[in-house]
């Protein structure tokens, strides 16, 4: 499968913020509504895959992980997003298992 | 007969006048006695002080003046100049005996400091004896401080020697970790380091302020946070306070439609002893999210704080809110006599801690 990749840190922020745009710069809805959304809607028509590499960036909130993975499961089902979504996150490891965590309970 | 019973209400009226006069008068004297005889015996400045002052509710903070070592003290301490803030009265706070004091009760004297200038309402405060206690409120910016006008305004930060600061806002700043992180890490490692960990719990606790702060939606709460650098022994200590509702009274408080509400009902059976230290162990733990909400612990907000304590991220984790002290590091969890009206969070990062490569 193809990818299209993402860059946490190129193509959004070296300060990733909070869950929602009203409580501070760089969140995670504005991630997800300007970003991670329009990238993966293209994937999936062309039938490729996503990659975003998390690395690179002064750290994570949990809310901002939630907000765009948790939302991106929401959006497109689990099951989608598992099959066309790798998660780069050499810095952090623990960090995909939690983002497993965020899109399998999504709709909980 | 008419006339007569008019004169001598007349003359009760003028009798009950003199006393009244008398009295005041008679405290007036009393006043003035009580404050020749607090001027004896001291110093011209002292005298100049007092007089100055006299309006101003004097306000003596604990001679141990630390929220780790002396919470309830200090609590108090709190609640008295809270107290003067909501009546709008000016406060003096005499710090002339405090012995020992630690950056907790500095980030409070800065914060409420702040809020009462800002507000317009006097405040002031003198120097205390001892030397150390003296170097550490000056560097601290509070008495320059004290001599300027501030304004009511979305940000303040204190800029103090030694790469210390105190900074206060409402929003959610990502951006604010970015130089914490790069001198907190040189001061210790001798290099830029990322720590991850910092990031977390900075947002963490900017974003609960944030959301749960504050009863109303539209009164946002400041937070402030204290950073201090300890070169000598490679260690760089965090202060974060708000004064909201603190971790309970914001629980307690969730509306029928939140997932928390009645929450302590629910967790009746795992309770020991039923008391809220217990509860916000569950609570760092993730034990109380899964027994409230069914699911499993998402190490979202306290419980992600947690989780970077754990995995060596940062050291030295304490929580006082409400009327609960914790102590993580000791896994000591307990119950204080004097309510806290806000969360105050003390953490460490230091030599052993977790740290990458900067590769920002």
């Amino acid at each position: 499968m193809e990818y299209i990749n993402i860059s946490m840190p190129k193509d959004f922020s070296i300060t990733p913020g909070p869950r929602n745009r009203s409580e501070g710069d760089f969140s995670g809805q504005q991630f997800f509504e300007e970003i991670l959304d329009p990238t993966f809607a293209e994937a999936l028509k062309e039938n490729k895959g996503v990659t975003i590499n998390l690395d690179g960036t002064l750290g994570y909130g949990t809310s901002f992980l939630e907000e765009v993975f948790g939302g991106l499961a929401r959006k497109y089902t689990p099951e989608k997003v598992f099959k066309n979504l790798i998660i780069i996150s050499n810095e952090e490891e623990y960090l995909k298992n939690d983002i497993d965590n965020y899109i399998k309970n999504a709709n909980k | 007969m008419i006339k007569n019973e008019k004169d001598s209400k007349y003359k009760e009226y003028q009798k009950r006048r003199r006393k009244k006069i008398q009295r005041s008068q008679t405290r007036k004297k009393s006043k003035i006695k009580q404050l020749r005889k607090s001027l004896e015996n001291k110093t011209s400045r002292k005298k100049h002080e007092i007089k100055k002052f006299k309006k101003y509710s004097e306000i003596h903070p604990p001679n141990n003046f630390s929220f780790l070592e002396n919470t309830e003290d200090v609590i108090n301490f709190i609640n008295k100049v809270e107290s003067n803030y909501k009546k709008n009265k000016s406060v003096f706070i005499n710090l002339e005996n405090v012995e020992f004091i630690d950056y907790g009760a500095i980030t409070v004297l800065l914060s409420v400091m702040t809020l009462f200038k800002s507000s317009n309402i006097k405040f002031n405060g003198n120097f205390p004896k001892n030397q150390n206690v003296r170097k550490k409120i000056v560097d601290s910016q509070f008495f320059n401080r004290i001599r300027e006008t501030i304004f009511k305004e979305e940000e303040y930060t204190i800029v103090r020697k030694d790469q210390i600061f105190t900074k206060a806002n409402k929003i959610v700043d990502p951006t604010l970790g970015y130089n914490i992180i790069k001198q907190s890490s040189e001061t210790i490692w001798g290099e830029k380091k990322s720590c991850p960990g910092i990031q977390r719990v900075l947002l963490e606790l900017m974003q609960n302020t944030h959301n749960h702060a504050s009863i109303y939606p539209d009164n946002q709460e400041y937070w402030w946070l204290s950073v201090n650098h300890d070169p000598e022994k490679k260690k760089v200590s965090f202060v974060f306070v708000d004064y909201g509702q603190g971790i309970f009274e914001s629980l307690e408080k969730k509306p029928e439609t939140s997932k928390w509400y009645n929450f302590s009902e629910k967790l009746k059976e795992k309770l020991k002893y039923g008391n809220r230290a217990e509860i916000l162990k569950l609570l760092l733990e993730g034990d109380l999210h899964m027994t409230v909400t069914g699911q499993n612990f998402r190490g979202k907000g306290l419980p992600g704080i947690m989780q970077v304590s754990k995995r060596n991220q940062i050291s030295n984790l304490y929580i006082i809110s409400n009327d609960v002290f914790a102590d993580t590091n000791k896994n000591m969890y307990k119950m204080i006599r004097k309510k806290f009206q806000g969360t105050f969070l003390y953490w460490e990062l230091c030599y052993n801690n977790e740290h990458k490569i900067w590769n920002i």
